[in-house]
């Protein structure tokens, strides 16, 4: 969260009045449709993508609820890299992604998507200390330097694993699964606002078209 | 040299701007029986295409990230695909300029309503104190007119827009005409009752929703999107509110992508018409009038009357005073968050409510001596919204680990942090205005504004304060106070709260003021500046509301003085 938009406090939650928003209502399916439709990655190759859609689906794992793959978190990441990445940027990342299957071809003489689960873990467990110590070498580092600076010099934010956890978190907990089945929102209007009432007490609770 | 195009047609009244001022003067000129001629910067906006109420971040390709499908940076990316057409910080051909060591955000719309179709709708009345703050203290000025001015035209102006509130006698927000207020959302009676253990005033917020139906308006549909903008305008925009009563008449001619440039005055000393680019032919065009309006937002208006220098007012119009551009103030902003583990046992339950706070702390110690002068109050919200891009950065950012484990902790942390807004008065002061960078056009060849900013310390002494009350109520809740990450970040840029004005003051003194008490420029009788420019002080209450009260003043009285003849 940006705690400094100040915007925040009026960007509230989403949700369908039951009375006049069919119209509303279609065109989000429209174009919640259309995405649906363009399934094929534009900047992924096959294999990055299987590559990445088994990274995602092993930081956000199914687990009483759906995880990152039924989210089409890989399917965000790729639109990602595709319109907002700079080159650089954009370059960084694969060649981390190309690094990961690189060490798992030293350890394990097979691509990271070949690996078994466990060896998976080894790898992405050894990404994550690495991404540890290097927030650690961060503080350690600079330790007259403000927050602040610290905060626009660190390399962290170029990590390849901190992306990758980063765009995760945002394509799945922004996707239809991760709101509606993973935080449990309805995602139908709730009727008339009733104040601090527990759903289950709440008149027009299920008024949804 | 551009062939310039003069309209043969003389309107009563030209007004530049359709936001909370050029909206109100549009209605109330033209229900008076006024010829009006209004031109807007921007584009029309049509809500049912323009608005984005209703979808969920999945419905939009970037989560309702940037806009148009480009990432923007910086303070810039707010939600950007969601809000309605809005304005930005920076303008593609409309640039401004920051003077050295001066940092100055400058927030501009150009469409229809201006920055009222996603304002925060916050509607809080000038206490009679605001406006004599300078007997009360000494610092800064009075203004020329008293709150009993200009109470009748609150009431005008909430009678008509539809503000809800509740009566709470409070010396430093006086009540209005309200309608009947939401009820709390849980996180805000949790933080309520913080309030009460530690003496801070949490009372209903006062914001421009309509909780009942409203002049043939529809009550809130509790969709918290107002931001948004509202299709069905249950909530206050000009485009929606103003605007169209003023077509109704017949009498409103509107003239959209036309952007001022200079005010032209004839030999008698009056404007006689506004020269102005029209941006689809980039042609010059003029248009002519027997008095002009500016509501083009204050530092805008400050602009075109700098840009109109003349043999008569070598010095920018109506600026014989030297005042236009001085006196530039905002809103003192400082923000904090609180997080709340106990709020992730709370049941499901509805958080929508309407688009922004239901509670907030109006100014509560201005019964002792603090260690600044003037006030603030605070605005806050929290809980479990729609999650939006960038949401759980801070688990990202903080938490080692991933699969169930990191899965499990954003769920834990889903709606447990609150934040808060402390929104204060700032005292003029000499490093702070706008003036002509001699060194720039923008892509019509319009010279920009550069900006010279300096906080005082009287600002700086606030903030710090605002930060000791946030950290106060958040363990008075049983929480822990989020150290800002940016320690200078304590209180905000100069611009960042959009609460820009006084550039173009009102004053009982002709040498220290350019405009009357009327909003009526000394100079120029036939000229009226009804925008924030006008304001003497800049009050811990959101602007918005006053503009619309001093405007809807002003044009009675434009009305009256053309009906005796003295326009």
């Amino acid at each position: 969260m940006k705690r400094r938009d100040a915007l925040k406090l009026i960007a509230g939650a989403a949700a369908l009045p039951a009375f006049y928003s069919q119209d509303l209502f279609a065109l989000g399916r429209e174009i919640h449709q259309q995405l649906a439709s363009a399934a094929a990655p534009k900047t992924l190759n096959p294999h990055q993508n299987a590559t990445i859609t088994a990274i995602a689906e092993m930081i956000i794992p199914a687990t009483d609820t759906p995880g990152a793959k039924a989210a089409r978190v890989p399917e965000f990441i790729d639109l990602i890299l595709t319109e907002w990445c700079t080159g650089d940027d954009c370059g960084q990342f694969l060649s981390g992604l190309a690094d990961t299957d690189a060490r798992s071809r030293k350890t394990f003489s097979k691509d990271f998507v070949d690996c078994s689960s466990q060896q998976q873990t080894e790898l992405l467990t050894a990404l994550d200390e690495e991404l540890t110590q290097l927030r650690e070498a961060n503080v350690r580092g600079r330790p007259h330097a403000s927050a602040a600076r610290r905060e626009l010099e660190t390399p962290v934010e170029r990590n390849f694993f901190y992306i990758m956890k980063r765009l995760t978190l945002i394509g799945y907990y922004t996707s239809e699964v991760g709101w509606t089945k993973e935080l449990g929102r309805p995602p139908v209007h709730m009727g008339p606002y009733q104040g601090c009432v527990p759903l289950a007490d709440a008149p027009g609770k299920t008024n949804a078209s | 040299m551009l062939q310039v195009i003069r309209s043969p047609k003389v309107y009563d009244v030209c007004i530049i701007g359709s936001g909370a001022a050029g909206g109100t003067a549009a209605k109330i000129l033209t229900e008076g029986g006024l010829n009006v001629v209004l031109l807007e910067a921007g584009p029309p906006v049509v809500p049912a295409r323009d608005f984005k109420e209703h979808m969920w971040p999945y419905d939009l390709p970037h989560r309702g990230e940037g806009v148009g499908g480009k990432h923007r940076d910086g303070i810039e990316s707010v939600n950007d695909e969601f809000l309605a057409p809005n304005g930005f910080w920076n303008i593609e051909g409309e640039p401004y300029t920051s003077a050295p060591g001066s940092t100055f955000y400058w927030f501009r719309s150009r469409i229809v309503g201006g920055r009222t179709n996603h304002w925060g709708r916050i509607a809080l009345r000038f206490a009679p104190v605001d406006f004599k703050a300078r007997s009360h203290d000494g610092m800064g000025d009075d203004w020329p007119i008293t709150y009993e001015d200009v109470a009748p035209y609150y009431d005008k102006v909430e009678s008509y827009i539809g503000v809800f509130g509740t009566k709470e006698n409070i010396p430093s927000a006086p009540d209005g005409v309200f309608l009947p207020p939401p009820k709390p959302r849980c996180t805000e009676v949790f933080i309520k009752r913080a309030c009460d253990k530690i003496g801070v005033t949490c009372v209903p917020s006062r914001l421009a929703i309509i909780t009942k139906p409203h002049n043939g308006r529809a009550a809130c549909h509790y969709c918290g999107q107002c931001g948004r903008g509202c299709i069905p305008a249950s909530n206050f925009s000009s485009s929606q509110v103003m605007i169209p009563p003023a077509q109704k008449t017949g009498r409103l001619t509107m003239i959209t992508e036309a952007m001022a440039r200079e005010l032209m005055v004839g030999k008698s000393g009056k404007v006689e018409a506004v020269s102005y680019i029209d941006k689809k032919t980039r042609t010059e065009q003029q248009v002519r009038a027997r008095a002009v309006v500016l509501g083009a937002s204050a530092c805008e208006s400050a602009r075109l009357l700098l840009n109109s220098r003349s043999p008569l007012f070598p010095d920018g119009l109506a600026n014989g005073s030297g005042v236009v551009g001085r006196y530039l103030t905002d809103s003192v902003g400082s923000n904090g968050a609180g997080y709340f583990p106990q709020l992730a046992k709370i049941p499901p339950h509805n958080h929508d409510g309407v688009g922004g706070m239901h509670l907030y702390m109006p100014w509560w110690k201005y019964d002792r001596k603090n260690e600044f002068l003037r006030g603030y109050h605070i605005e806050f919200g929290g809980g479990r919204f729609m999650p939006s891009v960038g949401e759980f950065d801070d688990v990202c950012e903080q938490f080692e680990g991933y699969g169930a484990s990191l899965k499990k902790k954003c769920r834990d942390s889903y709606g447990t942090t609150i934040g808060f807004a402390g929104r204060g008065e700032m005292i003029p002061n000499p490093d702070c205005y706008c003036e002509i960078d001699p060194n720039q056009v923008d892509e019509w060849g319009i010279p920009v504004l550069r900006f010279h900013w300096k906080w005082g310390d009287n600002e700086l002494a606030m903030a710090e304060d605002m930060q000791n009350t946030f950290r106060q109520i958040v363990e008075a809740a049983g929480g822990t106070y989020l150290e800002s990450r940016l320690p200078e970040s304590h209180i905000s840029n100069g611009g960042e709260i959009i609460h820009e004005l006084g550039v173009v003051r009102m004053g009982s003194d002709p040498r220290k003021s350019a405009l009357n008490g009327y909003s009526q420029a000394h100079e120029v009788k036939n000229l009226f500046v009804t925008d924030a420019a006008s304001f003497v002080s800049n009050a811990d209450k959101n602007p918005t509301l006053t503009i619309m009260a001093l405007c809807w003043r002003a044009s009675e009285y434009l009305l009256s003085e053309a009906k005796k003849g003295n326009i």
